[in-house]
């Protein structure tokens, strides 16, 4: 997985290497926290079963918080720690309430709760700006670095990726990391076995918010702006077309899905008239010709080319 | 001899319909204790509350001295309360070693470890090692359970439920869907597991019940009609009642 994801940066660097100016630098560094935002959101949907319709509000909660802080003189890295602490604790209070229910009941829920999220951004005018946002955000220095500088500040995000990739492959091994799937496999034998298997959904809920609210606080600062449009059901969706469309039982599907979907709705309307009627084209095509998702079929693609280069030519023994 | 378990009053209702209907019930330290009955008595629902995948409309449930009717199905597991399914509840994508490891660790405190990884944990591989030897399951050890016979699986359930050290093993229908030879094979894990275990278990298939069996509960509409020794119970004309209707 690690290698993956170091390949994946390759791309994402190449990106912002052969950048002509710095819309392609500010793309690349999306590309490395929206990473991190489609991961999360894959602890719940593909390691726990639980189809969430609510994540952006983690990522929109914490990307306020970053904002309002920095606006009101606390530094940037206070600012990102109060952040994960907001999304840690909200994660476990909703996590609370909408892991009793799987399902469609668990996607209502959790639906619910980002309405709620955005409702309350759109309409607590004094502390979030309402429709116009906050603004005003500024970068932290980090040691040598200048964070405000868009190379530097996707260094940082490049790292930041990576660092989740590694911290997300030990979970996903670990004893929690096999509990999460074993309940969403047989939740009842689970219980038998003596798991409480609504605390270990509401572990995944709540790990998955910390770090969807991580995402959050780098889309913040990269965009130094926030509206409620950053909780939107439609942010919500396009994070789970992400995951899907990458591939929810692949360890990287969320970083394929997170390229192919950025891509598609930054470039394709220089091609297409309507370039969202598109991205549900593509996910029509994904769904019914690839149905585990992209990345699974570029594993099995790449494992056939690895064969076929390495199979002994025939007769080549027979020679010696 | 103590008793491991001992339920009192039991009743379940689902609607309008009563299920299990006034059952007690006292199972002993190493017991091994048969519930017969036609389909639709109760068997299930019986063996569900006692393992708290249900809980009792009323009636109370004390396992080894302490009270538990209202303790949720982990709760009663870490306390030692063991179980198997009829229909499999195995972990199909992970191998074998993977299933028993989980199970292992459900009576672990390290369950919640987010970091090593599980199957690095050594006391649960050790545990696991040995359950698997019990039901002869250890060369197959790293097969997905996905590729595995079904008599294979049935073994898989039974070392799942023993990894985890039960005071009491609540068995239902293990042998189900298996053929004469698997049967055997399985009766033998069973039949030499630890004297000090105690075992309830459902089994439609008398051959391999009755070899199973020092006590019995027959059970109808319910209610337990008959109980007591394997002779006692086969001898009692209520048995034949019961199977037979005359």
């Amino acid at each position: 997985m690690i290698r993956f994801a170091l390949a994946y940066l390759v791309v994402v660097a190449g990106v912002a290497l052969g950048a002509p100016n710095d819309f392609y630098l500010s793309f690349a560094t999306r590309l490395a926290y929206y990473g991190v935002y489609a991961m999360s959101l894959n602890i719940l949907v593909g390691e726990a079963g639980l189809m969430s319709l609510g994540h952006s509000a983690f990522f929109g909660i914490a990307a306020y918080c970053v904002a309002w802080l920095t606006t009101h003189g606390v530094d940037g890295w206070t600012a990102i720690a109060a952040a994960l602490a907001l999304g840690t604790v909200v994660g476990m209070a909703t996590g609370a309430v909408a892991v009793r229910v799987v399902g469609t009941s668990f996607m209502m829920i959790t639906l619910a709760f980002a309405q709620i999220a955005w409702g309350l951004a759109y309409r607590w005018v004094d502390v979030t700006g309402g429709d116009n946002g906050i603004t005003g955000i500024t970068r932290p220095p980090l040691m040598a670095f200048d964070l405000e500088k868009q190379s530097h500040y996707f260094v940082f995000c490049a790292l930041a990726l990576l660092g989740v990739v590694f911290i997300l492959d030990r979970l996903r091994a670990s004893a929690l990391g096999a509990s999460i799937r074993a309940v969403r496999d047989q939740p009842r034998r689970m219980s038998a076995l003596g798991y409480n298997v609504w605390a270990i959904r509401l572990a995944a809920f709540t790990v998955a918010s910390v770090f969807a609210s991580f995402a959050g606080a780098l889309d913040c600062l990269q965009q130094k702006f926030v509206s409620p449009a950053t909780m939107s059901l439609l942010d919500a969706t396009m994070v789970l077309l992400m995951v899907v469309i990458g591939g929810t039982s692949s360890r990287f599907g969320p970083l394929v899905g997170a390229i192919v979907v950025l891509t598609f709705t930054e470039f394709s309307g220089q091609f297409v008239s309507r370039p969202r009627a598109a991205l549900g084209a593509l996910l029509l095509f994904v769904v019914l010709f690839m149905p585990g998702g992209i990345a699974p079929w570029l594993e099995r693609g790449f494992v056939a080319l690895k064969r076929s280069l390495w199979r002994p030519r025939a007769g080549a023994g027979a020679a010696q | 001899m103590t008793a491991v378990l001992e339920a009192k009053g039991l009743e379940k209702r689902f609607g309008s319909s009563v299920i299990v209907s006034g059952v007690s019930l006292r199972v002993a330290e190493g017991e091994r204790r048969l519930i017969l009955g036609p389909n639709g008595a109760g068997k299930t629902t019986l063996l569900n509350l006692l393992s708290g995948d249900l809980a009792p409309d009323a009636g109370d449930i004390w396992f080894v001295g302490r009270r538990i009717e209202r303790l949720s199905a982990a709760r009663r597991a870490r306390l030692g309360v063991g179980r198997t399914f009829q229909v499999l509840t195995l972990f199909e994508r992970n191998t074998v070693v993977e299933n028993v490891l989980i199970a292992a660790l459900g009576a672990h405190a390290r369950r919640w470890d987010p970091f090593t990884p599980f199957r690095k944990m050594a006391q649960a591989e050790r545990e696991t090692a040995e359950a698997l030897r019990k039901v002869d399951l250890l060369p197959l050890a790293d097969k997905r359970v996905a590729d595995c016979a079904y008599g294979q699986k049935r073994r898989l359930e039974m070392a799942l439920a023993l990894v985890q050290s039960p005071k009491l093993l609540l068995l239902d229908e293990p042998f189900a869907g298996l053929s004469s030879n698997e049967r055997s094979q399985l009766l033998d894990v069973i039949l030499s597991l630890p004297a000090e275990i105690a075992i309830v278990m459902i089994e439609h298939d008398m051959d391999v019940a009755l070899k199973f069996a020092g006590s019995i509960s027959v059970m109808q509409a319910g209610r337990i009609v008959v109980e007591g020794s394997k002779s006692e119970v086969i001898a009692d004309p209520r048995t034949r009642e019961v199977y037979l209707g005359h």
